[in-house]
Protein backbone atom coordinates (compact mmCIF):
# COMPACT_ATOMS: atom_id res chain seq x y z
CA UNK A 1 0.00 0.00 0.00
CA UNK A 2 1.21 3.19 -0.54
CA UNK A 3 1.82 6.66 1.26
CA UNK A 4 -1.80 8.26 1.65
CA UNK A 5 -3.54 5.55 -0.70
CA UNK A 6 -6.61 4.47 1.82
CA UNK A 7 -4.67 5.61 4.59
CA UNK A 8 -6.66 4.89 7.89
CA UNK A 9 -8.18 7.43 9.60
CA UNK A 10 -6.01 8.59 13.28
CA UNK A 11 -8.40 7.03 15.27
CA UNK A 12 -8.35 3.51 13.86
CA UNK A 13 -4.69 4.09 14.09
CA UNK A 14 -5.49 4.95 17.54
CA UNK A 15 -7.97 2.14 17.58
CA UNK A 16 -4.90 -0.20 16.24
CA UNK A 17 -2.12 0.97 19.40
CA UNK A 18 -4.64 0.53 22.05
CA UNK A 19 -5.66 -3.52 20.58
CA UNK A 20 -8.77 -2.77 19.75
CA UNK A 21 -10.65 -4.73 16.75
CA UNK A 22 -9.38 -2.84 13.14
CA UNK A 23 -9.88 -3.11 9.98
CA UNK A 24 -7.64 -6.31 8.30
CA UNK A 25 -4.39 -5.13 6.78
CA UNK A 26 -4.27 -2.02 9.05
CA UNK A 27 -0.95 -3.55 10.62
CA UNK A 28 0.72 -4.22 6.86
CA UNK A 29 -0.14 -0.81 5.92
CA UNK A 30 1.20 0.95 8.98
CA UNK A 31 4.98 -0.83 8.23
CA UNK A 32 4.28 0.31 4.16
CA UNK A 33 3.23 3.79 4.73
CA UNK A 34 5.90 6.07 6.03
CA UNK A 35 3.57 8.71 6.69
CA UNK A 36 0.88 6.31 8.99
CA UNK A 37 3.93 5.03 10.39
CA UNK A 38 5.20 8.00 11.91
CA UNK A 39 1.28 8.87 12.88
CA UNK A 40 1.57 5.41 14.76
CA UNK A 41 4.82 6.12 16.46
CA UNK A 42 3.43 9.55 17.92
CA UNK A 43 0.07 7.77 18.94
CA UNK A 44 1.98 5.10 21.23
CA UNK A 45 3.93 7.89 22.32
CA UNK A 46 0.62 9.57 23.38
CA UNK A 47 -0.50 6.46 24.84
CA UNK A 48 2.64 6.19 27.14
CA UNK A 49 2.06 10.12 28.38
CA UNK A 50 -1.50 9.00 29.12
CA UNK A 51 -0.58 5.37 30.63
CA UNK A 52 1.35 8.02 33.92
CA UNK A 53 -2.58 8.02 34.90
CA UNK A 54 -2.68 4.49 36.02
CA UNK A 55 -1.46 3.60 39.09
CA UNK A 56 -1.00 0.64 41.44
CA UNK A 57 -2.88 1.92 44.28
CA UNK A 58 -5.27 -0.72 45.94
CA UNK A 59 -8.19 -0.24 48.36
CA UNK A 60 -7.89 0.15 51.66
CA UNK A 61 -7.02 -2.08 54.09
CA UNK A 62 -10.33 -3.42 55.16
CA UNK A 63 -13.02 -1.77 53.03
CA UNK A 64 -14.71 -4.91 52.38
CA UNK A 65 -15.18 -6.05 56.17
CA UNK A 66 -16.58 -2.13 56.34
CA UNK A 67 -18.91 -2.82 53.55
CA UNK A 68 -20.36 -5.43 54.83
CA UNK A 69 -21.06 -3.74 57.80
CA UNK A 70 -22.82 -1.16 55.76
CA UNK A 71 -24.81 -3.73 53.79
CA UNK A 72 -26.28 -5.32 56.98
CA UNK A 73 -28.11 -2.77 58.84
CA UNK A 74 -28.20 -3.31 62.24
CA UNK A 75 -30.88 -5.50 63.34
CA UNK A 76 -34.26 -3.74 64.58
CA UNK A 77 -34.66 -3.77 68.24
CA UNK A 78 -37.55 -5.85 68.83
CA UNK A 79 -37.24 -6.75 72.15
CA UNK A 80 -36.93 -3.02 73.45
CA UNK A 81 -39.38 -1.44 71.83
CA UNK A 82 -41.72 -4.17 72.53
CA UNK A 83 -40.77 -3.13 76.31
CA UNK A 84 -41.29 0.31 75.65
CA UNK A 85 -44.89 -0.02 74.29
CA UNK A 86 -45.41 -1.94 77.65
CA UNK A 87 -44.17 0.00 79.65
CA UNK A 88 -45.94 3.26 78.04
CA UNK A 89 -49.36 1.12 77.87
CA UNK A 90 -49.15 0.43 81.56
CA UNK A 91 -48.19 4.22 82.49
CA UNK A 92 -50.80 5.27 80.21
CA UNK A 93 -53.12 2.86 82.31
CA UNK A 94 -51.99 3.51 85.64
CA UNK A 95 -52.54 7.62 84.68
CA UNK A 96 -55.46 7.32 82.88
CA UNK A 97 -57.68 5.13 85.46
CA UNK A 98 -55.92 4.30 88.48
CA UNK A 99 -58.54 2.24 89.38
CA UNK A 100 -58.03 -0.20 86.88
CA UNK A 101 -55.21 -1.42 88.17
CA UNK A 102 -56.83 -2.20 91.46
CA UNK A 103 -59.70 -3.72 89.49
CA UNK A 104 -57.10 -6.31 87.38
CA UNK A 105 -55.45 -7.02 90.00
CA UNK A 106 -58.23 -8.55 91.84
CA UNK A 107 -61.38 -9.46 89.32
CA UNK A 108 -59.46 -9.07 86.05
CA UNK A 109 -56.90 -11.98 86.55
CA UNK A 110 -59.11 -14.16 88.14
CA UNK A 111 -61.43 -13.48 85.28
CA UNK A 112 -58.84 -14.84 82.96
CA UNK A 113 -57.45 -17.48 84.69
CA UNK A 114 -61.20 -18.34 85.02
CA UNK A 115 -61.82 -18.39 81.32
CA UNK A 116 -58.56 -20.23 81.01
CA UNK A 117 -59.99 -23.21 82.97
CA UNK A 118 -63.09 -23.60 81.66
CA UNK A 119 -61.91 -23.89 78.13
CA UNK A 120 -59.25 -26.50 78.92
CA UNK A 121 -62.03 -28.02 80.56
CA UNK A 122 -64.39 -28.07 77.58
CA UNK A 123 -61.40 -29.58 75.69
CA UNK A 124 -60.46 -32.19 78.31
CA UNK A 125 -64.74 -32.94 78.24
CA UNK A 126 -64.77 -32.57 74.59
CA UNK A 127 -61.95 -35.27 74.15
CA UNK A 128 -63.75 -38.03 76.03
CA UNK A 129 -67.12 -37.02 74.06
CA UNK A 130 -65.48 -37.38 70.58
CA UNK A 131 -64.13 -41.18 69.19
CA UNK A 132 -60.78 -42.02 68.79
CA UNK A 133 -61.04 -41.41 65.06
CA UNK A 134 -62.22 -37.96 65.55
CA UNK A 135 -59.49 -36.82 67.70
CA UNK A 136 -56.78 -38.47 65.50
CA UNK A 137 -57.90 -36.66 63.01
CA UNK A 138 -57.92 -33.49 64.95
CA UNK A 139 -54.41 -33.81 66.03
CA UNK A 140 -53.14 -34.95 62.51
CA UNK A 141 -54.96 -31.15 61.36
CA UNK A 142 -53.12 -29.42 64.00
CA UNK A 143 -49.71 -31.08 63.45
CA UNK A 144 -50.15 -30.38 59.97
CA UNK A 145 -50.77 -26.75 60.48
CA UNK A 146 -48.12 -26.54 62.49
CA UNK A 147 -45.81 -28.49 59.71
CA UNK A 148 -47.07 -25.46 57.42
CA UNK A 149 -46.07 -22.54 60.02
CA UNK A 150 -42.89 -24.00 60.24
CA UNK A 151 -41.99 -24.45 56.79
CA UNK A 152 -42.72 -21.08 55.84
CA UNK A 153 -40.91 -19.38 58.88
CA UNK A 154 -37.90 -21.58 57.59
CA UNK A 155 -38.30 -19.63 54.25
CA UNK A 156 -38.63 -16.22 55.46
CA UNK A 157 -35.22 -16.85 57.32
CA UNK A 158 -33.88 -18.71 54.50
CA UNK A 159 -34.24 -15.62 52.06
CA UNK A 160 -33.52 -13.23 55.06
CA UNK A 161 -29.89 -14.64 55.24
CA UNK A 162 -29.69 -14.73 51.48
CA UNK A 163 -29.73 -10.74 51.37
CA UNK B 1 -26.90 -12.53 44.03
CA UNK B 2 -24.29 -12.42 47.30
CA UNK B 3 -21.80 -13.78 45.40
CA UNK B 4 -22.02 -12.04 42.46
CA UNK B 5 -21.98 -8.81 44.75
CA UNK B 6 -18.78 -10.17 46.24
CA UNK B 7 -17.39 -11.10 42.65
CA UNK B 8 -18.10 -7.78 41.54
CA UNK B 9 -15.95 -5.98 44.68
CA UNK B 10 -12.92 -8.34 43.99
CA UNK B 11 -12.72 -7.77 40.30
CA UNK B 12 -13.17 -4.04 40.14
CA UNK B 13 -13.35 -2.81 43.62
CA UNK B 14 -9.46 -1.88 42.97
CA UNK B 15 -10.23 -0.15 39.87
CA UNK B 16 -13.33 2.07 40.66
CA UNK B 17 -10.98 3.09 43.53
CA UNK B 18 -8.59 3.82 41.46
CA UNK B 19 -10.42 5.90 39.07
CA UNK B 20 -12.39 7.41 42.06
CA UNK B 21 -9.01 8.75 43.46
CA UNK B 22 -8.23 10.25 40.22
CA UNK B 23 -11.44 11.99 39.72
CA UNK B 24 -10.72 13.34 43.65
CA UNK B 25 -7.15 12.90 44.19
CA UNK B 26 -8.45 12.18 48.30
CA UNK B 27 -7.38 8.91 49.52
CA UNK B 28 -10.88 9.43 52.18
CA UNK B 29 -13.32 11.01 49.96
CA UNK B 30 -12.45 8.35 47.09
CA UNK B 31 -12.84 5.32 50.19
CA UNK B 32 -15.95 6.72 50.57
CA UNK B 33 -17.33 7.05 46.88
CA UNK B 34 -16.16 3.48 46.10
CA UNK B 35 -18.03 2.36 49.19
CA UNK B 36 -20.97 4.81 47.61
CA UNK B 37 -20.55 2.97 44.50
CA UNK B 38 -20.66 -0.58 45.74
CA UNK B 39 -23.75 0.09 48.02
CA UNK B 40 -25.56 1.59 45.05
CA UNK B 41 -24.57 -0.87 42.95
CA UNK B 42 -25.93 -3.71 45.83
CA UNK B 43 -29.13 -1.74 46.36
CA UNK B 44 -29.86 -2.08 42.46
CA UNK B 45 -28.60 -5.63 41.59
CA UNK B 46 -31.62 -6.52 40.55
CA UNK B 47 -31.71 -3.96 37.69
CA UNK B 48 -28.07 -5.53 36.56
CA UNK B 49 -27.81 -8.20 33.52
CA UNK B 50 -26.13 -10.71 33.93
CA UNK B 51 -25.53 -11.33 30.52
CA UNK B 52 -23.33 -8.41 30.45
CA UNK B 53 -19.97 -7.43 32.01
CA UNK B 54 -20.35 -5.84 35.59
CA UNK B 55 -17.50 -3.17 34.65
CA UNK B 56 -19.60 -0.38 31.93
CA UNK B 57 -22.40 -0.47 34.64
CA UNK B 58 -20.05 0.26 38.42
CA UNK B 59 -18.18 2.69 36.98
CA UNK B 60 -21.23 4.49 35.16
CA UNK B 61 -22.47 4.45 38.59
CA UNK B 62 -18.83 5.90 39.98
CA UNK B 63 -18.56 8.04 37.50
CA UNK B 64 -21.98 9.70 38.41
CA UNK B 65 -20.73 10.02 41.63
CA UNK B 66 -17.59 12.01 40.87
CA UNK B 67 -19.70 13.96 38.75
CA UNK B 68 -21.98 15.38 41.69
CA UNK B 69 -18.80 15.07 43.86
CA UNK B 70 -17.11 17.37 41.25
CA UNK B 71 -19.81 19.93 40.95
CA UNK B 72 -18.24 20.93 44.20
CA UNK B 73 -15.58 20.50 44.93
CA UNK B 74 -13.78 21.25 42.07
CA UNK B 75 -11.88 24.59 42.89
CA UNK B 76 -9.94 22.63 45.76
CA UNK B 77 -6.35 23.99 45.87
CA UNK B 78 -4.22 20.84 43.92
CA UNK B 79 -1.73 21.34 47.19
CA UNK B 80 -4.05 20.29 49.26
CA UNK B 81 -4.60 17.27 47.87
CA UNK B 82 -4.01 13.86 49.70
CA UNK B 83 -2.72 11.90 46.48
CA UNK B 84 0.44 13.52 46.94
CA UNK B 85 1.31 11.45 49.81
CA UNK B 86 3.38 9.33 48.91
CA UNK B 87 4.19 5.38 50.61
CA UNK B 88 6.28 5.74 53.61
CA UNK B 89 8.61 3.20 52.54
CA UNK B 90 9.94 4.47 49.49
CA UNK B 91 12.86 6.96 49.22
CA UNK B 92 12.79 10.64 50.22
CA UNK B 93 14.24 11.47 46.35
CA UNK B 94 11.96 9.42 44.50
CA UNK B 95 9.37 10.19 46.90
CA UNK B 96 9.53 14.19 45.50
CA UNK B 97 10.04 13.22 42.37
CA UNK B 98 6.56 11.18 42.17
CA UNK B 99 4.49 14.03 44.44
CA UNK B 100 6.06 16.58 41.58
CA UNK B 101 5.05 13.96 38.74
CA UNK B 102 1.48 13.37 40.61
CA UNK B 103 1.10 17.46 41.19
CA UNK B 104 1.73 17.97 37.25
CA UNK B 105 -1.13 15.24 35.89
CA UNK B 106 -3.41 16.21 38.73
CA UNK B 107 -3.35 20.05 37.53
CA UNK B 108 -3.36 18.94 33.64
CA UNK B 109 -6.46 16.78 34.24
CA UNK B 110 -8.14 19.51 36.51
CA UNK B 111 -8.00 21.81 33.52
CA UNK B 112 -9.47 19.56 30.97
CA UNK B 113 -13.13 19.47 29.83
CA UNK B 114 -14.83 16.83 31.84
CA UNK B 115 -15.26 14.75 28.61
CA UNK B 116 -12.35 14.11 27.63
CA UNK B 117 -10.94 13.46 31.80
CA UNK B 118 -13.88 11.04 31.72
CA UNK B 119 -13.01 9.35 28.68
CA UNK B 120 -8.75 9.25 29.65
CA UNK B 121 -9.41 8.03 32.88
CA UNK B 122 -12.33 5.45 31.84
CA UNK B 123 -9.47 4.09 29.68
CA UNK B 124 -6.26 4.29 31.62
CA UNK B 125 -7.36 4.09 35.15
CA UNK B 126 -10.44 1.95 34.35
CA UNK B 127 -8.76 -0.13 31.75
CA UNK B 128 -11.83 -0.36 29.68
CA UNK B 129 -12.34 -1.37 25.87
CA UNK B 130 -13.94 1.47 23.65
CA UNK B 131 -17.30 -0.32 23.71
CA UNK B 132 -17.02 -1.11 27.48
CA UNK B 133 -16.63 3.22 27.50
CA UNK B 134 -19.00 4.15 25.52
CA UNK B 135 -21.56 1.77 27.51
CA UNK B 136 -20.17 3.45 30.51
CA UNK B 137 -21.17 7.09 29.21
CA UNK B 138 -23.78 6.61 26.98
CA UNK B 139 -21.91 7.62 23.63
CA UNK B 140 -21.02 6.54 20.30
CA UNK B 141 -18.34 4.78 19.66
CA UNK B 142 -16.75 7.40 17.10
CA UNK B 143 -16.97 9.83 19.71
CA UNK B 144 -15.20 7.96 22.14
CA UNK B 145 -12.64 7.69 19.89
CA UNK B 146 -12.20 11.21 19.44
CA UNK B 147 -12.63 11.99 22.63
CA UNK B 148 -9.42 9.74 24.01
CA UNK B 149 -8.11 11.14 20.16
CA UNK B 150 -8.07 14.82 21.87
CA UNK B 151 -7.84 14.01 25.58
CA UNK B 152 -4.58 12.65 24.80
CA UNK B 153 -3.31 15.03 23.08
CA UNK B 154 -4.66 17.75 25.28
CA UNK B 155 -3.18 15.37 28.21
CA UNK B 156 0.19 15.58 26.57
CA UNK B 157 0.18 19.64 25.67
CA UNK B 158 -0.84 20.70 29.50
CA UNK B 159 1.98 18.08 30.47
CA UNK B 160 4.36 19.74 28.35
CA UNK B 161 3.15 23.43 29.76
CA UNK B 162 3.51 22.12 32.84
CA UNK B 163 6.96 20.58 32.48
CA UNK B 164 8.41 24.17 31.34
Amino acid sequence: MKENEHCPRVTEIQAFCDGEETAAGIGQHLRDCAKCCSAYQDLLALCSTADRLSSSEVLPAGFQDRLQEKLEPAPFPAGQVAAAIFALALAAVFVLEPGFINWWLSVGITLQVSFLIDFFLKLYYLGHSLGPAWVIAALSAIVGVELAILHKIKKVEGYTNAC
Amino acid sequence: MQDLFQEMVEVYGDRVYRLILRYTGDRFRAEDLTQETFLRAYKHLDRFDREKPAGPWLFKIAANLCRNWQRGIRELPVEDIKALDTLPDSNPEQACLDKESEAELRRALKEMPLMYMEVLLLKHVGELSYAEIAETLELELSLVKNRLYRGRIMLREKLEREGR
